[in-house]
């Protein structure tokens, strides 16, 4: 470019400068501006135009000037820092120093971003949010990875600020812990840089990173003062100067010794100290990730060979996610017992190295000695983690769940469908595990919602198990991700915030434990109700039951207070085996009453004896035990999720809400029993074994539903959805009825079994009473096959 | 599952009864789809051109194929008595794959950012081989017409460049120096016989998903969430291009030793998907402005100003500027640092609205 050229395009870009710089009506668009043009004069710069470099930073000077200097004057030093960064750079631009200019755009950028938060901090505090909100867009981002967006909180604090429904001190906390979160990300990131691009051949680049991570020093200085000590400070805010001298010179060695005693001084500080509910959630991370790194081990090794590499890079996703989140709490750990947090450090990073070498199959170890070790790690935190650190967080479980979806999705894009199911009921497992119980008493519909998307469908989204089943594309499944990582999300902000209402927790729990105790109520009521006159006996068996159970249930109760974890997780096979005890106890019962309506037939006409199943010892004994193992299972298998579901809920409410709502729902319960009971009683004998079929029948068909879709959740039975059924919610709610090849036909199974037996013994009747009528004599047998439909 | 279903689905009946009013409004803010006039053109107006380049291309692949064939796939011999058929046939590839670089790459900002579109992204432009990284893979393998299958090759603009100019030697043929371009030096950069199995396997692959995603692109019915999510996702992917232009023949020359973006530059890519972002962020800007007009203005100017400062760049390249590894570091420094800024506005107004950004 000629002189005259310059010369031209300086004077334009004067007076558009100006112009622009009247136009930055906000302290954010200001700032951009100023750093855009500081941005600009090194492109300048780099293309050979130290003219337009120069005059490109007086614009910045002069917008600064104009749109800056008076809003600054409440961060002195900031601005101080400011306008000398700025005049260095003007200085640097003419004289040609891409590295001066670097370094003093660097300088200027950090001066920036210090004064921005000075200021959105101090009209916090006094709880001006509105001009808080003007300096926060001044602010620096950490930058987004694939795993991790640029945190908001600061932001929303400032709208509850404005809203009223944060206080000014809880809403500077949020916005103080967000943005020096950040500056140290940032300033770390800097410092890492500096010795690489050194060694890259990137002087430029090094002195310019140095000079970055010096200036952010400015923002992290009061707090590391306040944590480490003055001279501490003084001593870091001394080699950071260094190192950008250094870097400036390109003195690779010292760069390298300097950024390494840096780095390692700076690892142990955190300049916002996490909260304590992000402490909780860290620590819960590292607790729950760490065993689950042997047990993935576990399944991809034998015999000394590693036969699932996914398994292996598994493991290492929890490893790493558990050394991470120990990073985070660890310099309170180091205050606390430096030893112990040490050697839980150091163990987390041998397991990574582990991990690596069987990853590469330069070495697998057995892995009895990763599970010792992940025990140990875990022993360890027993005693070196605070105890409110030691209760299950919540937060970690939707982690988990995010982490086997992402693996679904990688096994989707491969292609690996069977791999991705088995992501995908891991994923749901966690779900179980953790939030779910909770989930149903704060927020069902997102329960619900969630579910839905996990397994068949919900709204406009087919569901995980039908899109994988019917190998549905990588980005038909992504879609149904996004819905579902909107459900969870809603979720975790639901379970983590607790109950909005007491009343809807009432409600909810009420609910919730009048549909758990239905259809135990329509058995048991609806075959009491038809054991009349000398079968009055065979209600005692049942009543056993019904009393066995509900001690089974308080058993639970106690048990899992402290189990609680352990006994979810087996959840639902138990509710598996107790479903399949009931429905075999039903079919069994269904069945001696067919029976006994020939024998009972049989035998009255042979024997005139009209009593005799009753009486026979043997029979009687069988039938007694099956009525009471009925009205056991009939009660337990509901109240064993009552109880699981009641203190889950007990742990995110409290206990008077929760039992209030069970106490209601216990009565409507008992009501609806009493209502069937007595609706039996009084009518005809013919509508009365009526409504009593049709009842059992419900139950039963309900109960095959549910139990097959327990099965199918636990990987008993295969899951083959039917392709293009979409079954309404009410469905699976009412009638156990879910789009499912194995969950349908076994019910219709059962179904058929119901009206297959009814029109057996209806045959077998009309033929005994043909006989007898042909014999001239009708029996007076009761006709007690219609007793049972 | 099991009961707990049936009971959570009960007590979801009334209480979705009840919040039927807050739901649909809560819906009203992520799905509104009549705002993306602009986004929705876009992503259609270049999956169609991307479907008539990979057609002609699927088309001379064949052509080049064929020839091949008939000689039993012996390069010497294609070459010795086919010079007068390949060498305009392959120029007219190469031309053809360097005049439409830019096809995918206008729309990939919007591609790659969209969940539901971004395995396109992988399997098109930016997917790794399975060698290279089984995680971060693409999804296809390829067949070819001899029976030899490639296993997840990577990303169809690379692979077709790699066999087209010769940067990965395994997909071009051996022991055969063509002189393409006719100056009398054979062998030089770009001078290869590619191998016409997997060429055209590959050809055929990139046509087939050229179409599924212009498919994918009619059915997609634009929303604030991905829109959001697309500028978040996409707009600090600089610092990554700028290390991919930093790297390639542009900059270092012949000392480059990857085998893609040599042969369009990488700042063209930039440059492109840049402009795909400024017509998603046209389209999302009134939603934001809506919670923090202040904001608004901030991103679009920030969006502008970067969109400008690799205008700038791009430009000096396309008229003969050579830049240094040093040039190129800071320039894509200062790059990613005004992209993380835009992220950042973007994540927050995300926030303000109620939207959870999703990840890449």
């Amino acid at each position: 470019m000629t002189p005259r050229r310059s010369l031209l395009l300086a004077a334009a870009l004067l007076v558009l400068g100006v112009s622009s710089a009247h136009a930055a009506s906000t302290p954010g668009q200001a700032a951009t501006q100023v750093r855009e043009r500081l941005g600009n004069a090194g492109q300048a710069l780099i293309l050979g135009s130290q003219g337009e470099a120069a005059t490109t930073v007086a614009l910045a000077q002069r917008e600064y000037r104009a749109d800056l200097r008076g809003p600054l004057a409440a961060a002195p030093a900031e601005r101080a820092a400011l306008e000398s960064a700025l005049a260095r750079a003007h200085a640097a631009a003419a004289a040609g120093d891409e590295t001066g200019l670097a370094v003093a755009s660097s300088e200027a950028w950090a001066a920036l971003a210090g004064g921005g938060y000075r200021l959105a901090l101090a009209a916090t505090e006094r709880g001006d949010a509105a001009t808080a909100a003007r300096w926060l867009l001044v602010r620096e981002f950490r930058p987004p990875t694939k795993l991790s967006r640029p945190g908001a909180n600061a932001t929303l604090a400032n709208v509850q600020l404005a809203q009223g429904t944060l206080s000014p001190a809880r809403a500077a906390a949020a916005l103080r812990a967000d943005l020096l979160d950040t500056y140290q990300s940032r300033l770390r990131d800097a410092l890492g840089s500096v010795a690489p691009s050194l060694a890259n051949d990137l002087p430029v680049s090094a002195a310019q990173q140095a000079a970055l991570a010096e200036g952010f020093w400015g923002v992290l200085a009061p707090s590391y003062r306040r944590q480490v000590g003055a001279a501490a400070e003084t001593s870091v805010a001394r080699d950071l100067a260094a190192l950008t001298s250094a870097a400036r010179a390109g003195r690779k060695a010292e760069v390298a010794t300097l950024a390494g005693a840096l780095s390692q001084r700076l690892d142990a500080f955190r300049a916002a100290p996490l909260s304590a509910a992000e402490q909780r959630r860290r620590a819960s991370q590292v607790r729950t990730f760490t065993p689950l790194v042997a047990v993935e081990y576990g399944r991809g090794v034998d015999d000394g060979r590693v036969l699932r590499a996914f398994e292996i890079q598994e493991a290492i996703t929890f490893q790493t996610g558990a050394l991470s989140a120990f990073r985070d709490i660890e310099p309170m750990l180091l205050k606390r017992d430096a030893g112990s947090a040490r050697t839980v450090a150091s163990s987390l990073e041998q397991l990574g190295g582990d991990l690596d070498a069987a990853s590469s199959g330069t070495r697998v170890l057995d892995p009895k000695l990763f599970e010792q070790r992940t025990k140990a790690i875990v022993a360890a935190t027993d005693t070196l983690f605070p105890k409110p650190w030691l209760a299950h967080d919540s937060s970690a479980d939707f982690d988990l769940i995010a982490g086997s979806l992402e693996r679904m999705q990688k096994a989707v894009e491969a292609g690996q469908y069977h791999i991705a199911e088995q992501a995908r009921i891991e994923a749901y497992a966690f779900f179980e595990l953790g939030p779910e119980q909770r989930l149903r008493g704060l927020a069902p519909e997102l329960f619900a919602r969630s579910e839905g998307l996990f397994w068949y469908g919900s709204g406009d989204s087919d569901g995980l198990a039908t899109l994988i089943n019917g190998r549905g594309s990588p980005s038909e499944i992504a879609a149904n991700r996004v819905a579902l990582d909107r459900a969870l999300s809603e979720a975790e902000e639901a379970v983590g915030t607790g109950p909005k209402s007491r009343t809807t927790v009432i409600t909810n729990t009420a609910i919730i434990v009048f549909r758990e105790g239905l259809e135990a109520v329509l058995i048991l009521a609806a075959l009491m109700a038809s054991f009349k006159g000398g079968q009055r006996r065979l209600r005692r068996p049942m009543w056993l039951g019904v009393g066995a159970a509900l001690l089974a249930s308080a058993a639970t109760w106690v048990v899992a207070q402290t189990i609680l974890t352990s006994l979810t997780r087996y959840g639902e096979r138990l509710s598996a085996v107790v479903g399949l005890i009931a429905i075999g106890m039903l079919l069994v019962i269904l069945n001696w009453f067919f029976h006994k309506t020939y024998w009972t037939g049989h035998l009255a006409g042979l024997h005139g004896r009209k009593q005799a199943m009753l009486t026979s010892g043997g029979i009687a004994f069988a039938q007694l035990a099956a009525l009471a193992t009925l009205g056991f299972t009939s009660v337990y298998r509901e109240g064993f999720e009552t109880v699981l579901f009641v203190q889950a809920l007990v742990l995110a409410t409290d206990v008077a809400t929760v039992l209030t709502g069970v106490l209601v729902g216990v009565a409507a319960t008992v009501l609806v029993g009493f209502a069937v009971f007595s609706l039996e009683r009084k009518l005809p004998q013919k509508k009365m074994l009526m409504l009593t079929g049709a009842m059992v029948t419900w139950v039963l068909v309900v109960m095959v539903g549910t139990t097959v879709q327990i099965m199918q959740t636990v990987g008993w039975i295969a899951v083959t959805p039917i392709s293009g059924l979409r079954t309404p919610y009410w469905s699976g709610l009412w009638f156990g009825l879910y789009p499912t090849w194995e969950g349908v036909l076994l019910q219709l199974a059962a179904f058929l079994f119901v009206i297959g037996s009814y029109v057996a013994a209806e045959a077998l009747r009309k033929r005994r009473r043909n006989r007898a009528f042909a014999r001239g004599t009708v029996l007076g047998a009761e006709p007690l096959r219609e007793r049972v439909l | 599952m099991g009961s707990r279903v049936r009971t959570a689905r009960a007590t979801a009946l009334v209480v979705a009864l009840l919040a039927l009013p807050a739901a649909t409004s809560a819906a009203a803010d992520t799905t509104a789809t009549a705002g993306f006039p602009g986004l929705h053109k876009r992503l259609i107006g270049q999956s169609t051109k991307l479907v008539a380049f990979t057609t002609e291309f699927k088309a001379n692949a064949e052509r080049y194929n064929r020839l091949a064939a008939a000689t039993g796939y012996d390069y010497a011999r294609l070459w010795s008595t086919q010079q007068a058929q390949l060498k305009p046939l392959l120029a007219r590839m190469k031309s053809d794959w360097l005049k439409h670089n830019s096809d995918y790459e206008r729309m990939e900002g919007i591609v790659a950012g969209t969940p539901s579109l971004v395995q396109y992204d992988v399997d098109i432009d930016a997917g790794a081989s399975f060698k290279e990284d089984p995680k971060g893979a693409v999804s296809f393998s390829l067949t070819a017409p001899n029976g030899t299958t490639f296993k997840q090759p990577g990303a169809l603009y690379n692979i077709t460049e790699a066999a087209l100019w010769g940067e990965d030697r395994s997909l071009v043929a051996k022991g055969v120096k063509p002189d393409l371009n006719g100056n009398g030096t054979p062998g030089e950069f770009g001078e290869v016989l590619p191998d016409a199995a997997f060429l055209v396997a590959a050809a055929r692959e990139f046509d087939r998903q050229s179409h599924k995603l212009l498919a994918s692109a009619t059915a997609y019915k634009p929303n604030t969430t991905d829109a959001l999510s697309a500028l978040v996702v996409m707009v600090p992917t600089m610092g990554e291009y700028f290390g991919d232009w930093k790297n390639s023949r542009f900059v270092i020359g012949a000392r480059s030793t990857t085998t893609s973006f040599n042969v369009a530059s990488r700042l063209n890519d930039i440059h492109d998907i840049l402009g795909s972002l400024q017509v998603v962020y046209t389209d999302v800007r009134p939603a934001i402005a809506k919670v923090d007009p202040d904001q608004a203005a901030q991103t679009r100017k920030e969006l502008d100003g970067l969109a400008a400062f690799i205008e700038k760049i791009y430009v000096r390249e396309r008229g003969g500027h050579r830049f240094t590894p040093q040039d190129a570091d800071l320039l894509g420094k200062q790059a990613q640092d005004r992209a993380v800024k835009v992220a950042g506005q973007v994540s927050q107004a995300a926030a303000k609205l109620g939207i959870k950004v999703e990840e890449g």
